[in-house]
């Protein structure tokens, strides 16, 4: 064992303790305020849990909605993430030629990297026009959010499908052509289930980003007290940007604990999203090796 | 059929990629429309004040510099000691504790982050300085956490791809496995590892949670790092939530402009050092 190298090796060790410890300190502090804080009456306030779980009664003071918002809000930017993410992935792996390949995935490499708050102005601003034209009820709502959304979960979904396929061993790409299947019924019969717990896996991921992502909600619709939303053209509450409001504009303990809770339950549902990922990840690891 | 299915991916594919270009067109053509020579000073002074006319933003560009420069400095830092230790340590579950730990990183809200630092390290910073409230430390501390796993799953993919090229030579000629990192993987890394800086740059640019909750949106120019301050994205997030006044919101534009460009520039700089 050499000395020369120990200094190194005990900065080395101090940086990441300190960062480990960082990290460690402010998720164990949400842990253990919402834990503290949490409660039926926090969530649901003074309404009925089983009618407000059937929407029937609504619930005011709680964080109830602002949970069912963002449930709502990941859903259908998923639906809108996935038609255009994976189709976009397909043909990049599948159907495109080398040149047109790189240049769309330079445009995939470049929209990975706008800024959120850019996307929440860039649908803001299309709102404002198309309301202006012709689209009356095209207003800052769950839709609009769930579409911006889904703009910036996108990239990650594109690559992820596209990693996936070109990762599919040759002679499976194979298979099904040299048996006299087109190349569509070769995607949905042999790659497309060969590979579906990595698109999975890569989805939740994308989920993750989506359920965390304040700067794009605060533009497009996300307020402070509306409710659950009855329709997609509504505004609504989101836990991040509910947590936001809070910590700029509370007034009291009581409002500074509902916000605690709103984090634990974030952060609930972050890290089973990210559980859940790298299970199927081990478990697609094991298929491979 | 098969041809009609073809078509319309590509139809889903064009739509989906050409957006951004159709978002930098929009923003610029917003900016070009609205400006003249003159705005142009205006925008790049130092005050704004909506009432006196004034819209300077070189305020806010400073601040975000400083921001996104202090957190890369100290993620750069922390990841490179991570990494370091998961490719010296023998300590197995140190390193399963580490690159899990690394990963969960990933999947934490932004604005967990932030609010758990706004009850936590601002209060425990200004028992020491009173003065200071919400800094561009504050920000700047947090910041570096959000981008430690960027930076680091880059530098762990370079330093393992190293190893399992050379490590069982090096180690046949002699070298130790600590020679072997100080020696032969880091001298052979720094290119790469320069990719992931930039792209942790770009990310610390573009975020606007930590800054708006931590970095105290103060309009006046910071003069140390316990100063509060206001960066390019929470300056767009405050003017677009409060008014649609119509010469502040060419300034927006600005903002944005110049954001997505600097974004775009770092990604092609990265993209030609992955050339090389």
């Amino acid at each position: 064992m050499k000395k020369e190298y120990l200094f190194y090796k005990i900065v080395f060790s101090i940086f990441s303790f300190f960062a480990m410890a960082l990290v460690y300190l402010l998720i164990s502090f949400i842990l253990y305020k919402g834990l503290s804080s949490i409660s039926v009456e926090l969530i649901f306030s003074d309404a009925n849990i089983v009618d407000a779980m059937m929407f029937k009664e609504r619930v005011f003071d709680g964080i109830f909605p602002a949970i069912i918002g963002t449930l709502m809000l990941i859903f259908l930017s998923l639906i809108f993430g996935i038609v255009f993410g994976v189709a976009s992935g397909i043909y990049l792996s599948i159907y495109a030629n080398t040149k047109v390949k790189e240049f769309l995935t330079t445009c995939f490499e470049l929209l990975a990297t706008v800024p959120s708050i850019i996307i929440g102005v860039f649908f803001l601003l299309l709102s404002i026009y198309l309301h202006k034209i012709f689209m009356s009820n095209f207003l800052p709502s769950l839709l609009l959010s769930s579409l911006a959304l889904s703009l910036l979960i996108l990239p990650y979904l594109v690559k992820n499908t596209q990693l996936c396929l070109d990762n599919i061993p040759k002679e499976i790409k194979h298979l099904g052509l040299t048996l006299g299947l087109n190349k569509m019924q070769n995607l949905f019969y042999i790659l497309l289930p060969y590979a579906s717990k990595e698109l999975t896996s890569g989805i939740f991921l994308a989920l993750g980003r989506a359920c965390e992502d304040t700067a794009v909600i605060m533009l497009t619709g996300a307020v402070a007290s509306a409710g659950i939303a009855s329709s997609v053209f509504d505004k609504y509450e989101a836990l991040p940007f509910y947590i936001y409001y809070i910590s700029s504009e509370y007034s009291d303990q009581a409002e500074l604990n509902s916000a605690f809770g709103a984090a634990l339950v974030l952060l609930c549902i972050a890290i089973l999203l990210f559980l859940f990922t790298s299970l199927l990840q081990k478990k697609f690891r094991k298929k491979y090796a | 059929m098969n041809k009609l299915f073809s078509k319309l991916l590509l139809f889903f594919t064009g739509f989906s990629s050409s957006l951004v270009i159709f978002i930098f067109l929009l923003l610029s053509y917003l900016c070009i429309d609205l400006f003249n020579l003159n705005d142009i000073s205006n925008f790049l002074s130092f005050d704004w004040d909506v009432e006196k006319e004034k819209f300077g933003i070189a305020t806010m560009l400073f601040s975000t510099m400083a921001i996104s420069f202090n957190a890369l400095f100290l993620a750069f830092v922390f990841s490179f000691s991570i990494c370091s230790i998961i490719f010296l340590s023998k300590n197995r579950y140190l390193i399963f504790f580490l690159e899990k730990t690394i990963l969960l990183m990933s999947a934490i809200p932004t604005v967990i982050y932030a609010f758990a630092a706004l009850m936590t390290i601002v209060p425990f910073i200004s028992t020491y300085k009173p003065s200071s409230t919400l800094s561009i430390l504050v920000a700047s501390i947090v910041l570096s956490l959000l981008l430690i796993p960027t930076m680091s799953l880059i530098f762990l993919n370079i330093f393992k791809t190293l190893s399992l090229k050379y490590q069982s030579t090096c180690l046949n000629l002699g070298l130790s496995r600590d020679d072997f990192f100080f020696k032969f993987v880091l001298k052979n890394s720094y290119k790469n590892m320069t990719g992931g800086v930039i792209l942790a740059l770009s990310r610390a640019i573009g975020d606007t949670m930590i800054a708006l909750m931590l970095a105290g949106n103060a309009l006046s120019f910071p003069t140390s790092i316990f100063d509060s301050s206001r960066t390019l994205t929470s300056h767009i997030a405050l003017i677009f939530a409060n008014d649609f006044d119509s010469m502040a919101f060419k300034a927006i534009f600005f903002c944005a402009v110049l954001l997505l460009g600097s974004n775009f520039i770092l990604i092609f700089i990265i993209k030609s050092i992955r050339i090389k």
